[in-house]
């Protein structure tokens, strides 16, 4: 994965004061390194804009903005946020519009949680209680009113719809979500990530990174439901088979050492709990499959995994 | 070896850096029953009405009824006496994400504590203030009832994480366990006298960044001089509105080690339900829990 890009608040500021005096009423402009800058309504319903520059957060100065959880943004490849506050009476709307390295990594971060009711606002939404969550393009925005009502609510959908209408609808969700099987998948549960804080945050495996994961890692989980059984499948693709051998060898041999195990290529065992956990390893994907009564539905999931279409590994 | 909590668990257990950071510490002491650390969950329906309105009369009521149980005074001026001495430099330590602390339940705190004696201007709010805490001489610590998505749980050993002497990053994911001794450095240490955790709402998962969705009313205030008693019950609770939210056991993701870990590494109190004397006063109703 590759490091964010930290945008100098001087410089960023600077280039604001000259989109702003040079064209009036724009929406999206090219900015520093053609990056598109957006440019929300003055006022939304009741609400109005706070300030017409939005706050500016870099890879540097998120740790204070969060408040404690800056490390989920930036194993997206984040490259900047800005922050716009809308108020009216006591109640506010605050807008987040976070840029991430592709449109992948934008939907990465939508997927650590999806769900929600779907509003069709950009290339997938998400809202529920007074937040909007969407990603459109390479961003990621989050829009939360203070106070759920009838009008803070048109009032957000309205500044998500403002937004994702300066953005191109480019790029998709990551391609090795479809190696995910289809039958039996919760939608909602499907999450795509790179790092080991990232899984930690989704499903506690063990305090050491048995699985090697890292910014070179892509992976991808989900949740499933089959004839009254459930499971969850974990995917990771490394970046060559040596690195995908050696995390399936820790990670037996942190969390699986003395459990027996059938042979190769679907390792299944039964642990204390009376769970059953499978492993696959072929070529520079390891798939686990886990959280599961069901000896047969791990096998199922991991056998239905397809890794190589027309003889090339995916 | 076949489950993968209690591997985790080991490898925790023998990380050399827990091991001596406990070595030097003490258990603090608490107000007990028998030896059991004394916990009160206080509710009350009218709390938090519609709107999130919250009713400041009914909150100073539950902040009163909840000294009393846990220090067995009859009165709360007693109580607060009995926590807080007049010559003290009393720091309160809120939370602003999430699940903010609620401005009326720390107006009732501070009346409290003016009650005991101590004048205006030696009472403040300390949080983010590392060389103010490190003035006081009393905290009282009132975070917001939540979970966190780097820590586990986000309520009473994390509510100290930027008195550390480490980056508050250096406590996420696994290293929640480490929470703990935070409470042990000095600009804190020895000085927290009671743990009032506000659960007018509650946050059950997600966290720090707000998520409505994941946020009731449970109408609530748990309070304790152990903090570990404190944050048990706060995550048994939890616990419990995960499972009645999903029909089924829902673990918090990252596991919440630092519980245990401020118990058994850090000497800083009791997380065995055993231990601890439940004290629940009020509304029943959604209570999750059982005294």
């Amino acid at each position: 994965m590759k490091s964010g890009k930290i945008r100098g608040p001087f410089m960023y500021h600077t280039i604001w004061i000259l989109v702003l005096l040079l064209t009036p009423g724009a929406f999206l402009m090219a900015s520093e390194g053609n990056l598109p800058r957006l440019v929300p309504p003055d006022r939304v319903g009741a609400w109005t804009r706070s300030a017409p520059a939005p706050e500016a957060v870099t890879a540097e100065t998120i740790f204070d903005y969060m408040n404690g959880a800056a490390e989920l943004y930036l194993a997206f490849q984040f490259r900047g946020l800005d922050v716009w506050r809308y108020a009216h009476n006591d109640t506010t709307i605050t807008v987040e519009a976070y840029e991430m390295g592709s449109p992948e990594e934008a939907f990465g971060v939508l997927s650590q949680d999806l769900g929600g009711e779907h509003v069709g606002i950009g290339q997938e939404s998400l809202y529920a209680g007074g937040l909007l969550r969407f990603w459109q393009g390479r961003w990621f925005f989050r829009i939360l009113a203070e106070v759920e009502t009838a009008e803070s609510r048109a009032a957000v959908l309205d500044l998500g719809r403002a937004l994702a209408a300066q953005i191109p609808a480019e790029g998709r969700r990551p391609k090795l979500l479809e190696l995910l099987p289809r039958e039996g998948l919760t939608s909602e549960s499907i999450h795509y990530f790179h790092t080991h804080l990232c899984l930690n945050s989704l499903y506690f495996f063990a305090v050491e990174n048995v699985l090697h994961l890292s910014g070179q890692t892509n992976a991808v989980m989900g949740d499933y439901r089959l004839e009254n059984q459930s499971a969850s499948l974990l995917i990771v693709q490394y970046p060559n088979a040596t690195s995908a051998t050696m995390a399936r060898d820790t990670f037996r041999a942190k969390l699986l050492a003395n459990l027996a195990l059938t042979p190769e290529p679907i390792e299944l065992g039964r642990l204390e709990s009376g769970e059953w956990i499978g492993l696959r390893l072929d070529g520079r994907y390891l798939v686990l499959a886990f959280r599961s009564r069901s000896r047969d539905l791990c096998e199922r999931l991991l056998k239905a995994v397809i890794l190589t279409k027309r003889g090339t590994q995916q | 070896m076949s489950d993968w909590r209690q591997v985790t668990r080991r490898d925790f257990v023998r990380d050399s850096t827990l091991a001596a950071l406990a070595a030097g510490s003490v258990r603090f002491s608490f107000a007990a029953e028998g030896d059991k650390s004394i916990v009160a969950l206080v509710r009350d329906e009218k709390a938090i009405g519609a709107g999130n309105v919250v009713d400041a009369a009914t909150v100073k009521k539950m902040v009163e009824e909840a000294v009393k149980a846990v220090t067995g005074e009859s009165n709360a001026s007693a109580a607060w006496k009995k926590l807080i001495k007049p010559n003290d430099v009393v720091g309160l330590v809120t939370t602003s994400a999430i699940t903010p602390t609620h401005a009326e339940v720390v107006a009732a705190v501070t009346d409290g504590i003016k009650e005991a004696g101590v004048p205006a201007d030696r009472i403040q709010e300390v949080q983010r203030k590392k060389d103010a805490a490190a003035q006081c001489t009393a905290l009282i610590s009132i975070p917001g009832l939540k979970t966190h998505r780097l820590t586990g749980m986000g309520t009473v050993m994390k509510n100290y994480i930027m008195f550390g002497s480490q980056p508050a990053r250096s406590f996420h994911g696994e290293n929640n366990a480490k929470l703990g001794s935070i409470w042990l450095e000095p600009t804190v240490k020895g000085k927290t006298r009671l743990i009032l955790v506000d659960a007018l709402a509650g946050a059950y998962e997600g966290g720090p960044q707000k998520d409505p969705k994941y946020v009731w009313n449970y109408n609530g205030l748990i309070a304790s001089t152990d903090p570990v008693a404190a944050e048990t019950i706060a995550l048994k609770i939890i616990m419990a509105k995960r499972k009645a939210v999903k029909g089924e056991e829902w673990e918090i993701s990252p596991a919440p080690l630092c519980v245990a870990a401020a118990d058994k590494e850090y000497k800083l109190g009791t997380s065995d339900p055993a231990k601890i004397a439940l004290k629940a006063i009020g509304w029943e109703k959604d209570i999750l829990i059982s005294a």
